[in-house]
């Protein structure tokens, strides 16, 4: 059709093309000769008005960008006035559909067990009322049973329709990549109109078949859906036990490998995080003794200050000032150590900032004083 | 040869050492006090280390923030010392120096207390 296509817009190209130029209409010349003859004409006529003969630029025009174009276009338009009229045609049945309100009910499932005479028995049946249910004791299907899932799909109309979608999912409970997946069987209720039974069979062969002989319990899930149904009907039951056909010795058959998605995903084996040591500390006391040489040597610097002959004389006269300057120090020094213990960087500095100035503005007078008592 | 050098050294007027502490007590008291707190921070600076080499370093930043914070008053000390020594020739005012002193110590231990942790 792609083929086809291409040729239709090859075509249409050329007869557009021609219905431009009249030169290359065969009726214009009475043989291919003539035509070709005709054709030179038209070509010297271009390299003359190329040369100015008749006016620049028309010509050349003419037949490199107008021509060439309009050809082209007409295919592009063909096939999108196609496409318009497909997508409205579309859009107009779709309108005119409406979905289905369906209603489920009658959900049973049913095993059945083999009997000598490969005839099968119905074992049990349970109902399945809402979701999820759990079934206790759990439901076993072996290689001698056989379970059936069926569900009354209703308000499906007189018309022949088989839902698109109808799954029942077997999910190991410890492997869930191990999904096993049964279609139903889908035929019209015997004595309700407009009713569907949907019925879904699982043997172990049909589990043995896509995911191996892995036994062990199933999470069974349960989907009857289609694009004209309104909602649709989801149900979660479980657990289902398999066990696969047992070999010839007696002995279960194993586990299927694992898989490569089921190695990458599959959880890492535990370790324990060597955590670093703790550093050996030093006595307490050593600390403190330690501490108390540091500040040793702080008053021994008071006192040889002292001993110095420090100038004190001053002092009485620029008291004040020097009271608030070295107050203003012990508040910037109180900041910081309050930044130290607690407030956080960018609170600190405008607060800092603050009394920075105070203690600047403190010591400028300060010193000033001290000048003018020179 | 170590006899004459230590004759030299500490006996006599003209002993190194006499000689140095007779021209020492010539210099400005000024600079004698901040000598003074030059040798207290070099001291505090010495303890410091004395005990991270016998006790180890962790916590290692506040090891480094108290001894940069002692050599870095150390710094600053000398370089106040330089300004207001006589003999130097600077074109700032003693008060201008202390003011630039006191400015430098707050930005320099407000890094200090950042570091210790």
């Amino acid at each position: 059709s792609l083929e086809l296509a291409m040729n239709l817009m090859g075509n249409v190209s050329r007869h557009f093309e021609t219905f431009l130029r009249p030169e290359l209409r065969p009726e214009c010349c009475e043989a291919r000769g003539q035509r070709a003859e005709g054709l030179g004409r038209f070509r010297r006529a271009e390299r003359k008005t190329q040369a100015g003969g008749e006016g620049f630029g028309l010509g050349w025009f003419e037949e490199r960008i107008t021509m060439r174009a309009l050809s082209s276009l007409a295919p592009l338009l063909l096939c999108a006035t196609l496409l318009a009229s497909v997508g409205a045609i579309s859009l107009a049945s779709a309108s005119e559909e409406e979905f289905l309100a369906i209603t489920v009910s009658g959900v049973e499932l049913s095993v059945f067990e083999e009997h000598p005479g490969n005839e099968l028995k119905l074992k049990s049946k349970e109902k399945i009322d809402k979701s999820p249910t759990v079934f206790d004791p759990a439901v076993h299907l072996h290689e001698t049973s056989e379970i059936r899932l069926s569900l009354e799909v209703g308000g499906v109309g007189s018309g022949d329709l088989k839902p698109q979608q109808r799954l029942l999912t077997l999910t190991h409970a410890e492997r869930p990549a191990k999904a096993a997946r049964v279609v139903g069987d889908v035929k019209g209720h015997e004595t309700k109109a407009g009713t569907l039974v949907v019925t879904f069979t699982v043997t172990v062969d049909s589990i043995e078949g896509q995911i191996g002989t892995l036994n062990g319990e199933y999470d069974a899930q349960v989907v009857v859906a289609d694009s004209r149904f309104a909602t649709q009907y989801e149900a979660t039951f479980g657990r289902v036990v398999v066990s696969h056909t047992q070999n010839d010795d007696g002995s279960l058959p194993s586990d299927p490998p694992l898989d490569a998605a089921e190695i990458e995903y599959a959880p890492r084996p535990e370790f324990e995080h060597i955590m670093r040591e703790d550093v050996k500390r030093p006595p307490a006391m050593v600390s403190m003794v330690f501490a108390g040489a540091v500040i040793c040597p702080l008053g021994l610097l008071l006192l040889l200050v002292a001993a110095s002959g420090a100038n004190l004389k001053r002092l009485g006269s620029v008291f004040p000032q020097a009271l608030v300057f070295h107050a203003a120090l012990a508040a910037v020094l109180a900041v910081v150590v309050y930044y130290w213990v607690e407030l956080p960087f960018l609170k600190t500095l405008p607060v800092l900032s603050g009394v920075g100035v105070g203690a600047a503005l403190s010591g400028y007078f300060l010193l000033n004083k001290l000048i003018k008592l020179d | 040869f170590f006899l004459f050098f230590c004759q030299a050294v500490f006996m006599g007027e003209q002993g190194t050492i006499s000689v140095f502490f007779s021209e020492y007590n010539n210099i400005p008291k000024k600079l004698r006090i901040i000598d003074l707190f030059l040798l207290w921070s070099f001291f505090t600076g010495v303890i410091q280390f004395v005990y991270v080499c016998l006790v180890g370093t962790f916590p290692f930043n506040s090891f480094l923030s108290g001894f940069i914070s002692c050599v870095g008053t150390f710094v600053l000390f000398a370089s106040l010392r330089l300004q207001l020594n006589p003999g130097n020739s600077f074109r700032v005012s003693e008060e201008r120096a202390f003011a630039d002193f006191i400015f430098c110590n707050f930005v320099f231990h407000l890094a200090v207390f950042n570091f210790m942790g």
